[in-house]
């Protein structure tokens, strides 16, 4: 396409400037939009009324940087939350530890004195015997004998069982 | 039109007041910008009383949103943004459904230069009829897509600058010469026997 074609085509377009509205419409347009937002007003819901001031309000106090600085506050308060068991349970355990428990570090500066310290524990505990209190048990063979006239199963017939004496 | 932030927005002292609550000022905004607006809603749709409809739901739209509008751009661009994306919205709901209706002719049209070159001599156009005329070009109009119509609207017959429109519509100044290029070619090939 020419420059001048271009051109006239542009020219035929603007023509279209000489369309004009009716004699008198912006009178009668914003009489009309006066009319209409007066019954808007006094037709609005009272939710729609709070749902509006509300829209509004967010929108004005949540503009992005505060909304991202908002998300991030809830996501660390929902972590603290979701955490906080666990981070209990790991206080219980080190409050049920002993009040003199310490983790001492072991350092052999003299290995002869640890061995001396050794030596001198085992000397000084006494050692119980184990078992000499405890009942003896004695498994004896015990035969089932049949009474006169009576029927035992074959199975048990002259066979030892063994019964527990204390 | 400017954003430029130093020049002050000759309607700022209306727009405080209609942030304040004084709908008398904001009445006067309505005022002011009907005929612009009017004209744009009017030659995206080509269809009167679709016009007034939208027109009526967009300066709604507005006085609900006006608490929100900060001054970043002016209430101009503002305005025009508003009512650039209702009339898209509009014209995706009614779909290819297009019944022409259109305004009157003002008298001017014969005194305008442009008119005068295009139907003088042994132009094809010297014979035509007004009315066929406007009825060629809004159909003409009708047949570009809706974002080549935009801104064939805002450019060619608003009068509008490239950087202004761009700002309208949140897309590059090289972007609305191409669609500015695409449209006038398809407009010559719908106005083809006009030029012949």
């Amino acid at each position: 396409m020419s420059e001048s074609e271009e051109i006239l085509i542009q020219k035929l377009i603007r023509l279209k400037r000489h369309e004009r509205p009716p004699e008198g419409f912006v009178d009668d347009f914003v009489s009309a939009f006066k009319d209409r937002q007066r019954s808007e007003m006094l037709h609005r819901s009272a939710r729609g009324l709070l749902w509006e001031r509300m829209s509004s309000y967010f929108s004005e106090v949540l503009n992005p940087k505060w909304a991202w600085a908002t998300a991030t506050v809830a996501a660390v308060a929902l972590l603290g939350i979701t955490l906080r068991p666990h981070a209990a349970t790991g206080l219980q355990v080190a409050q049920n530890q002993p009040d003199d428990f310490q983790v001492t570090a072991f350092t052999a500066s003299d290995p002869n004195a640890v061995i001396a310290d050794v030596e001198n524990y085992l000397k000084a505990t006494e050692y119980e015997p184990v078992g000499a209190a405890a009942p003896q048990t004695v498994m004896k063979p015990r035969v089932v004998q049949p009474r006169q006239g009576e029927m035992i199963p074959a199975s048990l017939g002259n066979r030892p069982t063994f019964t527990v004496q204390h | 039109m400017s954003d430029h932030p130093r020049n002050p927005d000759p309607d700022q002292e209306l727009i405080t007041r209609s942030q304040e609550g004084d709908t008398r000022a904001f009445d006067d905004l309505v005022r002011k910008y009907t005929p612009k607006l009017y004209g744009m809603v009017y030659n995206m749709t080509s269809n009167r009383e679709d016009t007034a409809d939208l027109l009526q739901d967009i300066f709604a739209k507005a006085y609900r949103s006006l608490k929100r509008f900060q001054g970043m751009s002016t209430f101009y661009t503002w305005i025009y943004s508003i009512s650039v994306n209702m009339t898209l919205n509009f014209l995706k709901k009614r779909g290819r459904y297009t019944k022409l209706s259109m305004d009157d002719v003002d008298n001017g049209i014969q005194n305008d230069p442009d008119f005068i070159q295009v139907t003088s001599g042994d132009s094809p156009l010297r014979e035509v009829n007004i009315h066929e005329l406007q009825k060629r070009l809004n159909e003409s109009m009708m047949k570009l897509s809706e974002d080549h119509r935009t801104v064939v609207t805002l450019y060619d017959i608003q009068g509008l600058q490239h950087a202004d429109i761009s700002k309208i519509l949140g897309v590059s100044e090289g972007t609305v010469r191409s669609r500015l290029f695409y449209a006038h070619r398809q407009l010559q090939n719908y106005l083809e026997d006009f030029r012949k």
